[in-house]
């Protein structure tokens, strides 16, 4: 089975091709770097594979599933998370609601029992509060439950934005710079819970990341983005031997 | 925790609330216990239209249909199936809560400023069908609204209807509280607070949007049906496009998206006017002024006050 594939997606904007032909891979259980410089078009491929865009051309296929042109929630309720670029958190609650939000397919709904604040409803609220608390402490957050969202700093936004991802019990997770704003020791943190949430939650992720070192270090394989074209695929020691990909990304050597 | 003792609102504070609440009729007169009624009702129609406006981020013009309709419905009930005001309650709710799904569709499709034109235009509709659909709702004349009653007992004085308002008022304010400190709260604040994010947590925007309205127009609704019979005589230009001022001043001095200021300024905004009894004029100006202040220097409201000065914690959205 084929876990999530794209087939020639392709995105323009007022003319101007954001995306064009990108067949991009993923396997089961693999950690999938995307890289390519400013305005290569990462975050466009993640809003397309989120459907938060529909793209022009091609196809968007996840589980065995054309999801194209299915909803940004049904696409999340197939066991599709996705983190932001820029932090997306919902300021007006705390860090602990925050990643209760991301049960929101699996919190009790029944309106008579919640109005009345019944036993049962109280009981499984108490358990989810829990398990939110368990997965900020994965996360490394459980000092601040109670904090404002606003006030962390931007490092420690982002993870909570991972705990709350993790929350809604995906099988494939998109990362979006999840580096930005990280600290090196925060960074190395990053990357030993990226290997737990693979290892423990059995969850497949894929990460865009300006981060070079980071990104060759995670990764099992590559994906190289440049102006809206795939111009390179492989292992690692493949991309940085990659001419093209050292041309164009890292700059000539010559 | 220790911490928790000093702030307002506290489960002593909250019985002690209660307990005062029971007791007031016994020295207030007539009038006042007709201004407290009111204040109760003003209470549920402050919160209903902050957990559309303050906590989802949605718009209304049209509150003031959904007290109608809720007012009108209720009493027709009563006078015309013989249905028993407890009865015909609920279901008031549930009418106004279709005419709030009327409303949220297209609330789906039109951003905020639209939305706003489209709830003006349904309000003046709904008041116009009031108005002109004389066989029913007795037109300008307005409705006689029977005094509700349970078994052989009739409540007819403002002190009797005000147990009934109270027991409603307190399920209106519990069961909003816990509304929103379950996941359906945090799914309007996701809503309000980021869009995209929300959407890409399994959460239906158009769901959520539309269940938001009928929600509020559910307690709307409820609010009418006691206003029909704490006023005794409900007129179509009551629900005008006037009052909606009134809501939006009880959401911004209490704060957009708070529970206890919403309740203190809906409690505020029903009282000012009737210590400003003598100087109409006056009502008119201080009430301006007082909006005014809070826009610019109090953009938080109420709300804002007593968090700095730590008399309540932050909203909550889970149980405790």
């Amino acid at each position: 089975m084929v876990f999530f594939r794209t087939e020639n997606i392709g995105i323009s904007f007022g003319g101007l091709n954001a995306l064009s032909n990108i067949s991009l891979g993923v396997e089961e259980g693999e950690i999938h770097g995307l890289i390519g410089p400013n305005g290569s078009g990462k975050t466009t491929f993640f809003n397309v594979i989120s459907a938060i865009y529909a793209p022009r051309t091609g196809k968007v296929i996840f589980l065995e599933k054309d999801i194209t042109r299915l909803k940004p929630y049904e696409v999340s309720a197939l066991g599709m998370a996705r983190t932001f670029q820029k932090s997306e958190l919902f300021g007006g609650m705390n860090v602990l609601e925050n990643v209760m939000t991301g049960f929101h397919k699996n919190a009790d709904s029944n309106l008579l029992g919640i109005s009345f604040r019944t036993r049962k409803y109280r009981e499984t609220d108490k358990a989810l509060k829990e398990e939110a608390f368990e997965l900020l402490t994965f996360v490394g957050m459980k000092d601040y439950e109670t904090a404002n969202t606003t006030d962390l700093p931007f490092g420690k936004q982002r993870l909570v934005e991972l705990g709350r991802c993790l929350a809604t019990k995906p099988k494939f997770l998109l990362l979006d710079e999840p580096v930005a704003g990280m600290n090196p020791t925060e960074a190395v943190m990053l990357s030993e819970i990226i290997y737990r949430i693979r290892k423990e939650m059995k969850i497949t992720i894929l990460i865009i990341e300006h981060t070079i070192d980071f990104i060759l270090s995670i990764s099992d394989r590559i994906s190289v983005l440049n102006y809206g074209e795939m111009i390179a695929q492989g292992t690692p020691s493949e991309i940085k031997e990659n001419r093209k990909v050292i041309n164009i990304y890292l700059g000539k050597s010559e | 925790m220790n911490i928790r003792n000093n702030y307002l609102f506290s489960k002593g504070i909250n019985l002690l609330v209660l307990a005062l609440l029971i007791t007031l009729p016994v020295v207030l007169n007539q009038y006042q216990q007709y201004v407290l009624n009111m204040v109760l009702i003003y209470i549920i129609i402050g919160l209903s239209f902050n957990l559309l406006v303050g906590y989802a981020g949605q718009f209304s013009f049209a509150h003031p249909a959904f007290l109608g309709i809720g007012a009108y419905s209720s009493c027709l009930m009563v006078l015309h199936l013989g249905i028993p005001f407890w009865l015909a309650l609920p279901i008031c709710g549930l009418i106004t809560a279709m005419f709030g799904l009327m409303i949220g569709l297209p609330a789906l499709r039109i951003s905020s400023f639209y939305l706003g034109m489209v709830t003006v235009a349904f309000n003046e509709l709904i008041v116009w069908i009031f108005l002109h659909w004389d066989s029913v709702t007795k037109g300008a004349m307005g409705l006689k609204v029977p005094k509700p009653f349970i078994g052989g007992f009739t409540f007819s004085t403002d002190k009797q209807i005000y147990c009934i308002i109270l027991a409603v008022t307190l399920f209106c304010v519990l069961s909003i509280r816990n509304i929103l400190r379950s996941k359906f709260g945090r799914a309007f604040v996701a809503i309000r607070d980021s869009e995209i994010a929300a959407s890409t947590l399994s959460i239906n925007l158009i769901k959520y949007k539309i269940f938001v309205f009928m929600l509020s127009a559910f307690y709307v609704g409820i609010a009418g049906g006691l206003y029909g019979i704490s006023v005794g005589i409900i007129i179509p230009e009551a629900f005008g496009l006037s009052p909606v001022l009134i809501y939006f001043a009880i959401i911004i001095i209490g704060g957009l998206g708070s529970f206890t200021g919403t309740i203190l300024s809906s409690i505020i905004i029903t009282l000012l006017p009737e210590f400003l009894r003598g100087f109409v004029a006056l009502q008119e100006i201080l009430f301006g002024v007082l909006l005014v202040v809070f826009i610019v220097f109090l953009p938080q409201g109420i709300h804002g006050l007593l968090l700095k000065m730590n008399f309540i914690k932050q909203e909550s959205f889970s149980q405790e």
